[in-house]
């Protein structure tokens, strides 16, 4: 298949890189970009593991054909973390018990970022709303509304500095 | 104290479907499109003549034995040689150079099958005239526990209710779908399989290739939720052989409708049950005959239907009872082990049992039930004497007192009823009534570092934190000082599978054995390096560093390291634990089959539209008796999670079969809770500390789940005052029950 050339913004690099047609923007950035934080769960859009925010939106990075992100600008799990420091609600999902096998945890806290940067200050049926496209199997979905939670808290009381990524386990 | 590691929540964790090496292939199965056919020809010319394709093997291609089984019992193919048994079984399996050759090339496979008839439910299995499906015919299973005399029982009875219940197969889904990948290594073969038991999948392995298991090394990497359901035997097969025959790593990962087509589901179970009871409501017998889908293979159908006629009267005395199963072939694809073990299905039918009782005898559903818990001393289904602390009456009780009795009657508003339903349970701790010993290794590593090894994977529960936690205890450290090393079977030892709640009662006891005597091993060691007495030594902390004391000085363990010869290193030392159990008499049932029981009590508020059908559920509270406490923040984890795949049991998942193939095979049409479904979930902890469990404590994985549907069944009846026989309540079933209680079908 005939590949083109896209270029596009992904964690605050310019990246250019050949695409065939038929590429989805999830295998860009998996198998081209070797980004392997974002998560493939069901194929098509149902999971939610695969979240990326594309130009401030939160997608499903399976349902994305790589020409499509042409010139977008995309934040991946891995642009959450900036020299080895980890953001405010990476932390807060670790604290809060919202982590178990992990595996929906880096979608999960990318449409939470989303929901965060639109909304600093939802409320509880904000965020379940929200977090609804995203499946969880393990933790019955509490501590993680309480991580989003707490983050918007901690932000409203102008705590939001960020911590180091290797943090101790205490 | 917190659950996860760093790189989970950035995304630099590892899965075993991130991995990528240089060389490597990809892989794609070629699946029967028949539940039930003869394999006439097969012809991998074509599949092998696309450019970029690697290679193809079939049955006939495996070096060694082409039988594979989750136990003792070997009884499923690889891959298919003759005859295809389920759809989408494996019949052949491709290497590629991408993924998209490897899709093309599995297509190009060219099977030639002759369809046979199958058989899709148990009743058609045992139907005379049905095919004979399995080595020995189409009971895979059966079994009973029965003591004292159930007929007289029902004779003296002055009530006796019957009833049939039915639960449907529903999937682990784990949001990663199965994924393995092999690699070659000097002398041998890694493989990452995203497992529940890596010792289990090296000895699998090692039989197919016809290797020695050493030359097989298997790694669990991060585990992207198991549930009870990973390893995909014939997967982590299939991968090894194309390693071994093309000496590259192979990549082979499943779609999510490949894993809802193939992968192993709940039991789906029909209960005939018959409860009898005098006007008191004392129960007086049970019966219970259990009908269950084992599917094409035995898999685990026999330890699920040991826990369910051992768990079929529930948590309750009762002298009198009968309990059998039985397990049927099908062409349905194969029941296997989830979160539960039968026991879910079984509470289901029992809690059901327990409330109509209540209802027929005009007894409040918590009272007939504490008057029937079982007590410390007394003596379950199987006649083992529960010599530990039973917490359950107690928490009978306190679930009283936190729910208003008004509560309890429900209210009727226009469109909607709500109420509360309760549900009890019991649960054993480890596998049934078989030698399942836990084993840990400590050992004292190069700088002074301790390191704890188990085989048993965390498969995202946490197993790992709570093991450290244990070991720190037993040496009086913080469990920062402990580094804890899982599921490697070249760096680990053979601890048993996470499953079968056994890993924090089995495995936990023998870390707090191995950490108490690598204690004792370390003061020894150095008293003998420092020509001192062992007991002026103890193990503690100083200035936030392990030290070995003495009244008078302090010596680091990595100043001991350094001191220990190079024969010694690394200093370790082993612990075990094997519960003690019995096996069941054959006849009877009779027997120890646990050496340790979770106790629980759940109460589910429920509000049902009376237009819609539409149950949700508003809150729960889950009284549970786990002994001692390892770590609150996982256990709540562990109940909150329980409860939201117990509400996706109740009210939303079902795998639908039509001859054998599943028709909601993707997150669109399988239905699982989601942010929106869960509910406030009140979690709260009775009873004591277990004589046998390490520091007193017991296992919660699968109690989690267990009560959740039945309470949320019962407070569904109570509320709309409906009769619900059957999971999950849909939209369909509960609409239709309510409106064949309008027209005054029922009570």
């Amino acid at each position: 298949m005939r590949k083109q050339l896209i270029t596009l913004t992904v964690n605050g690099d310019r990246c250019e890189v050949a695409v065939t047609p038929d590429m989805r923007l999830l295998d860009l950035i998996r198998d081209e970009l070797e980004l392997k934080g974002t998560k493939e769960g069901c194929g098509e859009g149902e999971c939610g593991a695969c979240t990326v925010i594309m130009n401030g939106l939160p997608v499903n990075a399976c349902l994305v054909l790589a020409p499509q992100a042409a010139e977008a600008d995309i934040v991946t799990i891995e642009g959450l973390t900036t020299n080895g420091t980890m953001s405010l609600l990476q932390r807060q999902f670790l604290d809060n018990g919202a982590v178990q096998c992990g595996f929906c945890s880096p979608g999960m806290i990318m449409t939470a970022k989303a929901l965060l940067d639109d909304n600093p200050a939802p409320s509880e049926d904000d965020v379940r709303d929200a977090l609804s496209g995203n499946l969880c199997r393990c933790t019955g979905y509490e501590k993680i509304v309480d991580a989003v939670l707490v983050t918007a808290a901690l932000v409203g009381q102008g705590s939001a500095e960020s911590v180091p990524g290797e943090g101790g386990a205490a | 104290m917190r659950a996860g590691t760093p790189a989970i929540v950035t995304g630099e964790a590892r899965y075993s479907g991130d991995c990528r090496k240089e060389g490597m292939l990809f892989a794609r199965v070629a699946r029967s499109p028949h539940s039930r056919a003869l394999i006439t020809a097969v012809s991998a010319s074509e599949a092998l003549a696309l450019p970029g394709a690697a290679a193809v093997l079939i049955a006939s291609d495996i070096p060694g034995e082409n039988l594979i089984g989750m136990t003792g019992k070997k009884h499923q193919p690889v891959m298919a040689e003759t005859d295809t048994r389920f759809m989408g079984e494996a019949v052949a399996v491709v290497a590629a150079e991408t993924r998209a050759v490897a899709m093309e090339a599995a297509r190009s496979v060219r099977v030639e099958y002759e369809p046979l008839p199958a058989v899709h439910s148990v009743e058609e299995s045992m139907a005379p005239e049905a095919p004979r499906l399995g080595p020995e015919g189409n009971v895979a299973w059966q079994g009973r526990v029965t003591r004292g005399d159930f007929e007289r029982a029902a004779r003296e009875a002055d009530v006796v209710l019957t009833g049939v219940y039915r639960t449907p197969p529903v999937d682990h889904a784990y949001i990663e779908t199965e994924s393995v990948l092999a690699e070659p290594e000097v002398g041998g073969m890694r493989v990452w399989s995203s497992s529940k038991n890596v010792h289990l999948d090296q000895r699998e392995i090692a039989r197919v290739l016809g290797w020695p298991k050493e030359r097989i090394r298997v790694t669990a990497p991060t585990i992207g939720g198991n549930f009870g359901g990973k390893p995909d035997l014939p997967q982590l097969c299939m991968a090894a052989l194309l390693c071994e025959r093309t000496g590259r790593p192979v990549l082979l990962e499943m779609s999510r409708e490949e894993s809802l087509q193939v992968s192993t589901k709940r039991h789906p179970v029909v209960f005939h049950m018959t409860h009898c009871a005098d006007r008191r409501g004392r129960l007086l017998g049970v019966k219970m005959e259990a009908y269950a889908d084992a599917g094409a293979y035995l898999d685990y159908t026999v330890p699920v239907m040991q826990r369910i006629v051992i768990h079929g009267a529930g948590p309750y005395r009762v002298e009198n009872v009968l309990l059998e199963g039985w397990g049927y072939y099908t062409n349905n694809p194969l029941s296997g082990a989830m979160r539960g073990f039968g026991v879910p299905q079984v509470t289901f039918a029992c809690e059901r049992q327990m409330d109509r009782l209540a209802d027929a005898l005009g007894l409040d559903p918590i009272d007939i039930r504490i008057m029937n818990a079982l007590q410390t001393g007394d003596r379950t289904a199987t006649g083992q004497v529960l010599e530990s602390p039973v917490g359950l009456g107690e928490a009978l009780n306190k679930a009283r007192e936190l729910i208003p009795a008004e509560e309890w009657t429900g209210s009727q508003e226009d469109t909607s009823h709500t109420g509360w339903g309760v549900a009890c349970f019991h649960y054993g701790n480890g596998l049934t009534a078989m030698p399942n010993r836990g084993t840990a290794v400590v050992r004292l590593l190069e700088g002074g570092r301790i390191q704890l090894a188990i085989g048993s994977p965390d498969v995202g529960q946490g197993s790992n934190l709570a093991l450290g936690q244990l070991a720190a205890e037993a040496l009086g450290l913080e469990v920062s000082h402990v580094e804890v090393l899982s599921a490697d079977t070249s760096l680990t030892p053979d601890s048993g599978s996470s499953s079968g709640t056994r890993v924090t009662y089995v495995v936990g006891n023998a870390v707090v054995s191995a950490a108490r005597s690598f204690g004792e091993e370390l003061a020894q060691r150095a008293a003998a390096v420092l020509g001192t007495d062992r007991a002026a030594l103890s193990l503690e902390l100083s200035a936030g560093r392990p030290v070995l004391r003495s009244d008078n000085f302090e010596f680091g363990l990595a100043e001991l390291y350094e001191e220990l010869g190079d024969q010694e290193r690394p200093l370790e030392v082993t612990g075990t634990f094997d519960p003690p159990t019995t096996s069941l008499d054959p006849a009877t049932g009779q027997g120890a089959p646990y050496g340790a029981y979770t106790f629980g009590v759940q109460l589910a508020k429920v509000s049902v539209d009376h237009y819609t059908g539409k149950v949700g559920v508003e809150r729960i509270v889950s009284l549970l008796d786990v002994g001692t406490v390892v770590n609150p923040l996982l256990l709540r984890g562990q109940v909150e999670g329980g409860c939201a795949m117990g509400i996706g049991y109740a009210l939303l998942e079902e795998i639908e079969l039509q001859g054998g193939r599943v028709v909601n095979d993707n997150f669109d049409r399988y239905l699982l809770p989601t942010a929106v479904d869960v509910c406030d979930v009140t979690l709260v902890i009775i009873g004591a500390a277990d004589s046998t469990g390490p520091y007193g404590a017991k296992g919660i994985g699968e109690p989690a789940t267990i009560p959740t549907a039945a309470a949320i069944a019962n407070a569904v009846s109570r509320a709309a005052q409906i009769d619900v026989r059957q999971l999950p309540l849909s939209l369909e079933r509960v609409s239709a029950a309510l409106a064949e209680r309008e027209e005054g079908g029922f009570r």
